[in-house]
């Protein structure tokens, strides 16, 4: 869990970031710099839509996976890594 | 004018070191350019296609202001970049070893 707060406290103090979630398994924010209505819909809009990428990657090729997913937008970017345990 | 400018860009792009691939897809969802074979060249719009409507989706549940221009698919493998303006959009695959 500290690293978990260590990793999550570098990412935030980088210029720019307006907001960090870190997500569980079950795509259920268990760290967030936001408050939590917005952590919980981005958290869970975001969470389906990486399960949906990740779903593409695996139909175009079974032996490849998602790792990261950037979605460039006109007012923002919101980036989402994919780990083992935490997303 | 405008026609000579896309395709030059776009064989520009494909001529890129690590491009693995460059489609272009009009508004009606039809693959209009592509260097790759036409089963990939199809396989990669449906695809691709219905996981930028998703994520324009989001976006929209998120600010009915905002709206995504640019996805950007990183996998094991290799890189997919859709990026979207208006009604068309353009997937670019692109293998990370090498390149730029």
């Amino acid at each position: 869990m500290a690293e978990v707060e260590d990793t999550l406290k570098r990412i935030q103090s980088i210029n720019g970031v307006i907001g960090t979630i870190v997500l569980n398994a079950e795509g259920i924010p268990i760290r967030s710099t936001l408050d939590n209505s917005t952590s919980v819909q981005y958290a869970g809009l975001l969470h389906q839509l990486t399960m949906k990428a990740r779903g593409t990657v695996r139909d175009i090729d079974p032996q490849n996976d998602l790792s990261f997913l950037r979605i460039r937008s006109k007012k923002h970017e919101i980036m989402v890594s994919t780990g083992v345990k935490y997303a | 004018m405008l026609q000579n400018e896309a395709e030059k860009t776009i064989k520009r792009i494909q001529a890129q070191k690590g491009v693995e691939g460059v489609i272009v897809v009009n508004a009606e969802g039809i693959p209009i350019e592509s260097n790759l074979d036409h089963q990939r060249t199809l396989h990669y719009t449906y695809n691709f296609q219905q996981l930028l409507a998703r994520t324009q989706k989001v976006m929209k549940d998120l600010d009915p202001q905002n709206e995504a221009t640019l996805l950007d698919v990183q996998t094991e493998k290799n890189n997919i970049l859709v990026s979207t303006d208006k009604d068309y959009f353009m997937i670019a695959i692109k293998n990370p070893r090498e390149g730029p």
